[in-house]
């Protein structure tokens, strides 16, 4: 016996069917064959279907209650984070706020209060969000799973690799904070909350290591130039280091680039003070 | 009082028992979410669900409109087109040049050119989908500029309105002026962005009528103009003009009551039409933006000599009000709060395929007013004048005609607001200690007049009654749109009559009620002390004399009080209101008159009844990016008696945070004659976070028998935010910004030529 496909797109909400799994492989499995997307907030991609008016006829919510996907566990200097924890509870997590007391001032200026109860860290990183820059000079590995199985991989290597796996998902992030290790962070949106970034920049130093990544209008990218350039001058760079740096990625529109160097500057010099 | 100063100035909110400061239940409604939408509705037998095709392009022939399929769709119970409107297909308070649903052309891509009601929302957007029409491109008029010249959009081209307003001889003036500054201004096109999206129910009555309950500002105005759409006298129409989440100007033009009510007589059954945000984005009321040329002389001891605005306002595809924002930009293009010997002010306004821009709180006078006080600070720079001192030597006086030669009257003379603007303690404050933010302080003042303006047809009124269970009803035409007029109301009378706020019911927005006018123009709290100075104390007396016969006791020694009627010694409850009612019967008093206009010129000019304010604006400016904070606004208004402080505050408050996402977040821009944006994800209104620390100073000492004690201040705190946050931005970097709302790029770009390195 046959049945007639379902439908890719239904033009009401009310119509869309919610597919539930047991766990992250089954759910893998449920989004492919009804070529569903995976969902976890949601917060991203409701917006984009309303304004469509379609939506995909139907989703695969994933778990918080699926281990590994929720909640923050650090041992020694290394903290690994289910990647359906909320916004919210990042901004409020202890564990973070004493390895990275910059957290929670800069979770003040993402999305919207009742958008952090609902929005993961897995979906802002996959939509190369706020915390993108941040993720990336800490090196972020995510913990996936895909059709080639469960794997890791550096949250740089992410893009690519999902155009190859297509309907891959995040578990968890794993992140490596050693103590004493500054990260200074800022986002720089059109208004003062609940605005998407124009530019979000993170710098770290660990070690002799500085590291700097940029998120936003421009996409996330680690400024690899640049901190090989920081290397050389002892970790200062000035503002039009960071804007040349910026441009070379061809990042953003001038205006932005030229404010992307001073925000980059500006942290830098926070960075060794 | 402030401390040194010998004015009657004080700090609203600062002394709540002194202003008997009261906040009554329809506020806590509202903060609780519990006032209902125009749409909550109770059950209706029948109810369909309407939705409106609109044509998503900016300029096209429609070539062939086929609805057969949708007809045809399950659930749905009609299709209208065009064809189907039996009246006039077309509305406008101004001319009625907007179809209801568009027949052979399209303008702007909200217009409609079907509309559909069906059993269930879902079935009605189906049902649009399977609507087929084919459009032909025309070419699109996106630049308002160049629209004179460009293909017309309606007989008769796209230049709608040119006036010119007059005084002196401009060019001797100029050749005199020992200085003259010359700059460009762009004003952006604002959305309302109100809560309650566009939104109404229509119900036949079973008579060949129909009643509709909408959210809206005229419900008699819109009854005339639904009438004459629908094919049926104004007496078959009732308009329920319920409270609304926010209007702003954006619900002054029939929204959803053409089309809802179309598809109600059609169907024989109720329909209710709500617009989603998307549509309301792209097919809603706009603010007008105005590009304008500005040249402005003076004299060696800055004496302004000269005047001169040349400006453009783009109305969009549709007349709406422009033509009398028009006429209100150029009034306050005049600069009306400053003495110049010659001026010449023209402006003109054109159709384009951008949208429809309408009415917007300030009504084109703080588009104008923002161009204006930007010209006095350019030229006190170049004097090397303080801008305080500028102002001082130029502002008009009490007595003086105003700037077209008509009577005016102000509550207090504009120095003396300029007085206190420049002794605000946002001028001294503690210093930063963040080097990376640059601070300044700016000011500037605004004038505005209350009322529709020049000698148009304004007249208003109410009803005071008692009803048969002793409630004390008072009755008016407005519309209560988060002003807050039925508190208002309340306060009034519950301070004159007195008597308790718990006796009084309050009835607004029904055509069927006294015609009190439009709720625009800041003219409601002025028409309801108006009719209440005029009814109030005839019809105590009367329910006084009729306590005071059943008493056996003269009428003077009775008052009317909380609950019912009291003897003044001993103070005691005679009579409730209700054994009153039941004796006396309704007492109907009802009272209409016309707006105060000034005395003199037939017709009248410009606007009789005139408030003023100096707003201080305190900001921050990023040198490492070019935003702009806005730390705090101080505002000296000088707008008559205060009847109730929460409104009044609530109100000057408001409109300064409308005003600042204005000038630093808010635009509306087009890209081929289509919005560029269509949801508040991506047009940005200013947040909580956005809205800084204000003060309000009431500077008044109006008696409360003074001919004209009170003055709507709906729109006066918008009028000066935008030059005042400027000149602040100005005064903290050195760069002066003409272009709203403010480019953070652009404004780094400028900083960065005249810093010194971070």
């Amino acid at each position: 016996m046959t049945t007639a496909p379902l439908p890719l797109t239904v033009t009401e909400r009310s119509q869309m069917r919610v597919l539930s799994a047991d766990g992250p492989e089954a759910a893998w499995q449920l989004a492919r064959r009804h070529r569903a997307p995976l969902v976890a907030g949601a917060t991203g991609v409701q917006p984009v279907w309303e304004r469509q008016a379609r939506w995909p006829a139907c989703v695969v919510p994933l778990s918080a209650d699926w281990p590994g996907f929720a909640g923050v566990t650090v041992t020694g200097d290394r903290l690994d984070i289910g990647a359906l924890t909320p916004l919210a509870s990042l901004a409020g997590a202890p564990a973070l706020a004493r390895r990275l007391p910059s957290l929670a001032p800069f979770m003040d200026r993402v999305a919207s209060p009742g958008v952090r109860q609902l929005a993961t860290l897995g979906g802002n990183l996959v939509a190369g969000g706020d915390l993108s820059a941040l993720a990336l000079v800490l090196e972020a590995e995510l913990r996936v799973f895909s059709g080639a199985g469960w794997h890791h991989l550096p949250l740089s290597a992410w893009p690519g690799w999902v155009r190859r796996e297509p309907g891959a998902l995040i578990r968890s992030v794993h992140l490596s904070i050693p103590r004493g290790c500054p990260v200074v962070l800022e986002k720089l949106g059109h208004r003062e909350r609940f605005s998407p970034p124009r530019i979000t920049v993170a710098c770290a130093r660990l070690g002799t290591d500085v590291r700097v990544a940029v998120s936003g209008e421009g996409g996330p990218v680690r400024l690899a130039a640049l901190e090989a350039r920081l290397a050389r001058a002892g970790g200062q760079a000035s503002a039009a280091d960071g804007e040349q740096a910026l441009a070379e990625l061809d990042w953003g529109n001038p205006g932005l680039r030229a404010t992307g160097g001073r925000l980059i500057a500006h942290l830098l010099g926070r960075l060794t003070t | 009082m402030i401390p040194d100063t010998d004015l009657p100035v004080q700090t609203l909110g600062t002394d709540r028992q002194r202003e008997h400061w009261w906040v009554g239940p329809e506020t806590a409604r509202r903060v609780a979410g519990r006032t209902p939408y125009a749409t909550d509705v109770p059950p209706l037998d029948g109810l369909l669900h309407g939705a409106v095709l609109r044509c998503g392009v900016a300029h096209a022939r429609v070539v062939s409109l086929d609805v057969r399929g949708a007809r045809a769709m399950p659930g749905v119970r009609a299709v209208v087109t065009a064809e189907d409107v039996p009246g006039t297909n077309g509305f406008g308070i101004v001319l009625r040049d907007q179809p209801v649903l568009c027949r052979d052309r399209v303008r702007f891509e909200g217009d409609a050119v079907a509309a559909v009601a069906a059993d269930t929302p879902e079935q009605a957007r189906a049902a649009l989908a399977a609507i087929e029409v084919t459009y032909e491109p025309l070419p699109i008029v996106g630049d308002a500029l160049s629209a004179a010249e460009a293909w017309p959009l309606h007989e008769g081209g796209n230049l709608l309105a040119e006036h010119t307003l007059r005084r002196g001889e401009l060019d001797a003036a100029l050749a005199r002026c020992a200085l003259v500054v010359e700059q460009d201004y762009r004003t952006p096109r604002q959305m309302h962005a109100f809560m309650e999206t566009e939104g109404g129910v229509a119900i036949p009555d079973g008579r060949g009528g129909l009643c509709v309950q909408v959210g809206c500002q005229s419900g008699h105005r819109d009854r005339l103009q639904l009438a004459d759409i629908l094919g049926l006298a104004p007496e078959q129409v009732t308009i329920r003009a319920v409270a609304t989440g926010g209007a702003f100007g954006g619900k002054d033009e029939l929204t959803v009551q053409p089309i809802a009510g179309l598809l109600a007589l059609r169907t024989g059954r109720p329909v209710r039409l709500q617009l989603d945000r998307f549509e309301s984005c792209r097919s809603g009321i706009k603010r007008h933006p105005v590009v304008a040329r500005v040249t402005t002389g003076c004299d060696r001891d800055g004496r302004l000599l000269a005047h001169r605005v040349d400006a453009v306002l783009d109305t969009g595809a549709y007349a709406s009000l422009g033509p009398a924002v028009l006429e209100n930009y150029l009034d306050h293009a005049t600069a009306p709060l400053y003495r110049i010997e010659a001026y010449q002010v023209h402006g003109r306004l054109l159709y384009t395929n951008n949208g429809v821009a309408g009415a917007f709180r300030g009504f084109g006078g703080n588009q104008a007013t923002f161009a204006v006080e930007s010209q006095m600070d350019a030229l006190a720079a170049r004097l090397g004048l303080t801008p305080v001192e500028f102002r001082r030597r130029n502002l008009r006086r009490p007595g003086e005609p105003g700037s077209r030669g008509q009577p005016v009257r102000w509550t207090r003379p504009p120095a003396e607001l300029l007085h206190l603007a420049a002794r605000s303690p946002l001028w001294r404050p503690s210093p930063g200690e963040d080097p990376r933010w640059l601070e300044g302080t700016g000011l500037a003042m605004g004038g505005q007049g209350n009322g529709l303006g020049d000698g148009l047809p304004d007249a208003g009124g109410g009803r005071l009654s008692l009803s048969p269970e002793g409630r004390i009803r008072v009755e008016f035409g407005f519309v209560d749109y988060g002003q807050n007029l039925t508190e208002l109301v309340i306060r009034r009378v519950s301070e004159a009559l007195p008597c308790a706020p718990e006796d009084i019911d309050v009835v607004l927005g029904r055509s069927d009620g006294p015609d009190s006018g439009p709720t625009s123009a800041s003219r409601s709290t002025v028409v309801v002390d108006q009719v209440l100075r005029a009814v109030l104390p005839g019809w105590a007396r009367r329910l006084c004399a009729e306590a005071a016969r059943r008493a056996g006791l003269p009428p003077e020694a009775l008052v009317c009080g909380p609950g019912g009627i009291w003897s003044r010694t001993p103070k005691r409850r005679l009579c409730r209101y209700r054994e009153l009612a039941a004796s006396l019967g309704p007492v109907p008093a009802e009272h209409r008159g016309d707006f105060p206009v000034a005395p003199g010129p037939t017709p009248p000019v410009g606007r009789f009844l005139q408030l003023l304010i100096a707003t201080v604006a305190r900001v921050a400016v990023d040198r490492l990016s070019g935003r702009v904070r806005v730390q705090a606004l101080h505002h000296i208004t000088a707008a008559g008696r205060v009847i109730h402080p929460p409104g009044y505050l609530g109100q000057i408050e408001g409109a300064a945070v409308m005003g600042l996402g204005m000038t630093l977040t808010e635009d509306m821009p087009t890209d081929d004659g289509r919005y560029r944006f269509d949801n508040l994800d991506q047009y940005l209104i200013p947040t909580l976070q956005d809205a800084p620390e204000q003060r309000v100073d009431v500077l008044d000492d109006t008696p409360a028998d003074a001919d004209y004690p009170v003055r709507g201040v709906g729109e006066l705190g918008i009028e000066a935010v935008a030059p005042a946050i400027v000149a602040a931005i100005e005064a903290a970097c050195g760069v002066r910004v003409r272009h709203l709302p403010v480019d953070p790029d652009r404004l780094l770009a400028a900083l960065r030529d005249t810093e010194h390195p971070v």
